[in-house]
């Protein structure tokens, strides 16, 4: 009993060596420009040295005359600026909800535990990557914030702030996407975990705002199975979390009802995510999640290669 | 609801049912404190779904206690109408209702005629009202009767299925009932009755009885109301039970066979001659609307006379006719050697006695019989 809660306590724990090695093959890599502080393996907004030419631009005062392509001096008796494509590294930014509804969990992991494992794991691809990761958790606030940095160790911090929050209030979205765009001031990656039970309005309005701040939004909706079948069967009273009221009810006689409403609603939300040009994936808590990053991740790779969805 | 309460054998069973009946009912509240919590994150769309299906679900509910409740009750009905009394269901129309009509006229304190002492017509009357109903009670068929008196026409008295409970009921109602110091009719109560009886259950196979209880004075029975009640209404069977005392003999009943009728006897001579016949003779009369054959048969001294009856080939409606036929007075024409004529006229009025044996020369006229 005493090792089982420690290894509850663990922080740790969220890094399961069988999701990483179902992912550890395989790379997250940004579609859009993004702007780093180191060379990476992610386009850049900026002329740099990689070998790939971009373009020729006319000699202002000021410029370096270490790129002055001579051959064009020699023929043309002008001068100009060769200019070559930059890459670096991504700043990625892991939004995890830690509300209260994500306590809910019918299966070994709630739905907070999944988010954490999840995030966890992608934070372990992209340090690997040499990219940046941050983490923020947020309930009706933000609860915990952790700027981006390429350590290794930073993983640690990272996990740490995953494992310390506990499910707690309701949650308010807008406000904390607000917040996240307005301190993340370099284009970056922002990957939201949240089952999304918030208002669709605000949820929308925030993953706009940060598309017009340039970054690219990957949104992470987690369910649980019982949320997404709703099996339940007798008069059952079902507990509102998040101050919402109490309903004591047939479940048999609701559950068609349920589904419809709950269909609506991912519709909504997956439409919504795909019109402002952001990733959208839906995760069950009781699918492997090595598979399901696996999946994922293939799926960025193959429209990767297939062209970049916006530039930003 | 006593009425509706008649309607069944076992009306305790009825009660019971409505008891049972009330048992989904406790299941439901039961159902709705048992329940199993459920700390739940998608509320939202729980809300919404009950806000969209709540006119559906409650509907369905209602409809499902509803259907719970009827098949309790029904079972509940089976129960009391068959399987406690170990009696088979009787459908409704196997029903038979007896309407009652007690004359209480104040000719019915009339007695039989021997200084007042025994009972009268109305005692008779109300035992024969209580003969019918322990006559009702062990017939498989339920039998309902309805009593009202000829002096109170609008009031019933009584209205009950028959069973052991009512019947007692019946009996302490007779009891306590009185004749009125006046002379009442009771074509009213009647008339009220045979309207009652048509008005009530008209499916045809409910069988329907109308009774009067009277001594029928001749007030009654010869030019008043009762001639028109012989045929009442359609369905609806009519007796009426005779409770005039002294009992009519069976010289004062009418004779009738198929409204043909011996309307007078008699004999062209009151004397006779000792082993003479004597010429009689019979008018019968046709009170029909048909013509009819008719066989006068003639017993004298209770003794069938097959030489002296006649049969009639046609006697045509309305008509009578005088059939004449020949008797001995005597009897039987005495066989071996007759006795002596006494010569001469009869000094001594005396019967003549002759070898120990009387031989009147006058005697009464016979006790004729015709049918």
């Amino acid at each position: 009993m005493a090792e089982r809660d420690k290894d509850n306590k663990n922080p740790r724990r969220f890094l399961d060596p069988a999701v990483l090695a179902g992912i550890g093959r395989l790379e997250l890599r940004a579609h859009q420009a993004v702007e780093g502080f180191l060379a990476g393996m992610h386009p850049s907004p900026f002329f740099g040295h990689s070998v790939e030419f971009v373009q020729h631009r006319e000699y202002t005062t000021g410029d370096d005359i270490r790129h002055l392509d001579w051959k064009v001096w020699s023929k043309t008796d002008r001068f100009y600026i060769k200019q070559f494509e930059a890459e670096t590294n991504l700043r990625c930014t892991l939004v995890v909800d830690v509300s209260e509804s994500m306590g809910y969990g019918s299966g070994p992991m709630n739905k907070r535990e999944y988010a954490a494992t999840a995030a966890a794991s992608a934070a372990w691809l992209l340090l690997r990557q040499q990219d940046a990761v941050g983490l923020v958790t947020f309930d009706s606030a933000i609860r915990t914030i952790l700027p981006p940095r390429s350590q290794t160790r930073h993983l640690d911090a990272i996990v740490s702030g995953l494992a310390n929050d506990k499910p707690r209030e309701k949650t308010d979205i807008l406000a904390i996407l607000k917040q996240v765009a307005q301190n993340l001031p370099t284009r970056g990656l922002v990957a939201i975990f949240s089952d999304l039970l918030v208002d669709r309005e605000a949820l929308i309005k925030g993953v706009q705002m940060l598309r017009q701040r340039k970054h690219e939004v990957v949104v992470f909706h987690l369910m649980d199975k019982d949320e997404v079948d709703f099996p339940f069967l007798g008069p059952t009273r079902f507990e509102g979390m998040e101050a919402l009221p109490d309903l004591l009810c047939d479940p048999a006689a609701l559950r068609e009802g349920y589904l419809r409403e709950l269909e609506g609603f991912l519709q909504e939300v997956r439409r919504g995510a795909t019109r402002l040009g952001a990733d959208y994936q839906f995760l069950r808590t009781d699918e492997p999640l090595d598979a399901v990053l696996t999946r994922f991740l293939h799926e960025r790779e193959a429209v990767r290669r297939a062209g970049p969805i916006s530039q930003g | 609801m006593g009425g509706l309460l008649g309607l069944f054998l076992n009306p305790w069973a009825l009660a019971a049912a409505g008891l049972l009946a009330s048992i989904p009912v406790i299941i439901h509240l039961i159902n709705r404190m048992r329940y199993r919590r459920v700390r739940w994150a998608a509320m939202e769309f729980l809300l919404a779904a009950q806000k969209r299906m709540k006119r559906k679900m409650v509907l369905e509910q209602m409809l499902l206690l509803a259907s719970r409740v009827l098949l309790v009750l029904l079972f509940g009905f089976l129960l009391s109408r068959w399987l406690i009394s170990g009696t088979p269901p009787t459908p409704p129309e196997d029903w038979v209702l007896h309407e009652v009509v007690l004359d209480d006229s104040v000719s019915m304190s009339d007695t039989s005629r021997d200084g007042g002492a025994g009972a009268d017509c109305f005692a008779l009357a109300k035992d024969g009202i209580k003969t019918l109903a322990e006559g009702a009670l062990s017939s498989k068929t339920p039998v309902r009767l309805r009593l009202r008196e000829a002096s109170d026409p609008a009031k019933v008295l009584f209205d009950e299925q028959i069973a052991e409970d009512s019947l007692a009921t019946l009996t302490g109602l007779l009891e306590g009932l009185r004749m009125r110091p006046y002379q009442v009719s009771p074509a009213e109560a009647v008339e009220k009755g045979k309207a009652d009886l048509s008005a009530q259950f008209p499916e045809q196979r409910t069988k329907k009885h109308l009774h009067l209880f009277s001594d029928v004075r001749k007030a009654d029975w010869a030019d008043g109301p009762i001639r028109g009640w012989m045929n009442p209404a359609e369905g609806i069977a009519w007796t009426i039970h005779d409770c005039a005392l002294p009992a009519r003999g069976e010289e004062t009943r009418p004779v009738a066979h198929g409204n043909l009728a011996v309307v007078a006897l008699g004999s062209e001579s009151k004397l006779a001659l000792d082993g003479q016949p004597i010429e009689c003779w019979a008018r019968i009369a046709n009170h029909g609307r048909q013509a009819r054959s008719a066989f006068l048969a003639v017993e004298l001294n209770g003794k069938r006379d097959t030489s002296a009856s006649r049969q009639v080939e046609t006697l045509p409606p309305g008509q009578s006719v005088e059939v004449r036929f020949p008797s001995f007075p005597h009897g039987e024409t005495p066989s071996g050697p007759r006795p002596p004529r006494p010569m001469g006229p009869p000094v001594n009025p005396e019967p003549v006695i002759h070898s120990g044996k009387a031989w009147p020369v006058e005697r009464p006229p016979p006790r004729w019989r015709c049918g």
